[in-house]
């Protein structure tokens, strides 16, 4: 398992996400959930779309289109129109840098 | 970076090629510029592509190949086909390692680069530039390929084998092939085209074959894709039928990282069939997707597919089988069949068996199934002494094996066989048994 570096902590505000590719084409959003870093696959299960410019609420990211809801920090879905869950990344910071793993967790 | 940013930055990596050749190529070369312009590389909003998103492909840089020397890699992953051999290392043409025999009368087997005039009228003419921003693509800056031309009642016994092989480079390089197969009246032949690539290869195939078949030529394709893991292969096949012809295409997916092929089938006139064979296995995070169109634009004409899948860990397969059928093609036979083994719980497939009906007497038929080994079938293995495992492999084995056993050359069927159980899952590795 590989580590990939997202940006500098301090680069992401709380409530806000980057994405980042890993080698294997996967596109990772990687959230500041009340100062705790998460990530998970940049994909709704609904339409197989992008999740890029859904808001954060309660800890979930809203898909922007047709208001799926999934869980930060387990990849749960927790609001149709999807039903299967996304993987999600372990994140780690070292030197005030946040850090993506490219595979992930089982 | 925006989409039109992508299109620009791939138009500016092949622009040295577009001015390339004689004057008609140009012309031709400098439309499909601006087709891809206009179009740009296709997106997951295109239901076309809703499964497949080549968005990381887009953003990826790669460079043009140059000639490099690649004689051991070439003989390692050659089939060792007996017959006519035409060797494309990074998509050119690499004569001192290629065999263009002794051709019967009426064979013209051409590389194309060299050759670009003799293609004049049949370069473009079955695949539209704008079937996709990977085939305008293609056809502004293709940079090597063959010409087969079967003039009237030419046979030719032997397969023609195009070995494609892509070596691995500090840049990652853009591959375009053009295969262009021109059969005149009751011509026949069969075509082998095989794609594979050094363990580190990261290029990407963008691959374009134009099949013209006039009446009563039989023409068998085989499409056989074992490039890397690290590689991207795009590709599109195209067939034109005439009366009472025949096009049969076995096509086999194993490699690459994320590999697309479509195949769009005209059966324009009365008696012409088609038969379409495949099986994609995929292993990691393979992505593996295949189109097929065939359109009955004639009364009695048949079409019959079968694909099978294969897929493991978190991989993805994408299978979409489309048949229209015209309002005047009537007493046509259109059938087709998807089965699908998932041998994890990740991975995934997004089957589309399609029928399109404008005509009111025909015979159709369409089915997909998704599923898991049966476990009677696994019983029955393991009551006659044969552990789980090995039952697991066998009966993986015999599933691809439907699609396999239509291979007729030997070499292609052993060695696919072979490359299809030495990448079943590990705990069942039946390479060495068969």
């Amino acid at each position: 398992m590989a580590w990939i570096k997202v940006d500098a902590a301090a680069a992401i505000a709380d409530g806000e996400y980057q994405l980042v590719t890993t080698e294997d084409d996967v596109e990772l959003l990687v959230a500041n959930v009340d100062g705790e870093f998460h990530a998970i696959e940049n994909l709704c299960t609904h339409d197989n779309g992008s999740l890029e410019g859904g808001c954060i609420e309660d800890g979930e990211i809203v898909c922007p289109r047709h208001g799926a809801r999934f869980c930060l920090r387990s990849g749960e879905v927790t609001a149709p129109p999807a039903y299967e869950d996304v993987d999600v990344y372990p994140v780690r910071i070292v030197d005030g840098v946040v850090e993506v793993a490219d595979e992930p967790e089982d | 970076m925006s989409l039109s940013e992508y299109t620009d930055q791939w138009l500016s990596a092949v622009m040295p090629q577009v001015s390339e050749g004689p004057g008609w190529l140009t012309d031709l070369r400098q439309g499909a510029v601006e087709q891809f312009a206009t179009q740009g590389l296709p997106h997951a909003r295109l239901e076309n592509w809703k499964y497949t998103d080549v968005k990381a492909l887009a953003k990826r840089d790669f460079s043009l190949p140059k000639k490099v020397d690649a004689a051991e890699l070439v003989a390692e992953k050659s089939l060792g086909v007996q017959g006519l051999r035409l060797v494309f290392v990074d998509g050119l043409f690499s004569p001192e390692l290629s065999d263009l025999g002794d051709l019967p009368k009426g064979v013209n087997v051409l590389p194309l680069a060299d050759n670009a005039n003799a293609a004049k009228t049949v370069l473009g003419q079955v695949a539209a530039a704008n079937f996709s921003g990977f085939t305008a693509l293609n056809l502004a800056s293709w940079q090597d390929g063959v010409l087969i031309d079967l003039a009237n009642n030419a046979v030719l016994e032997q397969p023609v084998y195009l070995q494609f092989v892509s070596t691995a480079q500090e840049n990652a390089v853009l591959i375009q092939p053009r295969i262009l197969i021109k059969a005149g009246v009751h011509a026949q032949a069969t075509v082998i085209e095989h794609y594979s690539g050094a363990e580190e290869a990261a290029s990407f195939s963008n691959v374009v074959t134009e099949v013209d078949l006039a009446d009563g030529a039989r023409i068998t394709h085989y499409k056989l894709q074992q490039e890397s893991a690290k590689q991207y292969h795009v590709a599109s096949l195209h067939v034109q039928q005439q009366r009472d012809s025949r096009f049969t295409s076995h096509n086999i997916c194993l490699g690459g990282k994320l590999a697309r092929q479509d195949i769009q089938v005209e059966l324009n006139a009365e008696g012409a069939e088609v038969y379409l064979d495949g099986l994609y296995l995929g292993n990691g995070r393979q992505h593996l997707d295949n189109h097929t169109l065939v359109n009955h634009n004639a009364p009695h004409t048949n079409s019959n597919e079968d694909y099978k899948g294969i897929l493991n860990d978190r991989s993805r397969g994408v299978f979409n089988g489309r048949a229209v059928v015209h309002r005047n093609a009537q007493k046509i036979e259109a059938h087709q069949s998807n089965a699908n083994l998932l041998l994890s719980d990740k991975a995934e497939i997004d089957t589309k068996p399609e029928l399109e009906i404008y005509a009111d007497d025909v015979k159709c038929s369409h089915g997909s199934t998704t599923g898991q080994l049966d476990e009677s079938a696994l019983f029955a293995l393991r009551s006659r002494g044969i552990d789980e495992a090995m039952a697991r492999g066998l009966l993986t084995l015999a599933f691809a094996n439907e699609v396999i056993d239509r291979i007729e050359i030997p070499e292609v069927h052993d060695q696919i066989e072979e490359a299809v159980a030495g990448r079943l899952p590990e705990k069942f590795n039946l390479k060495g048994l068969v």
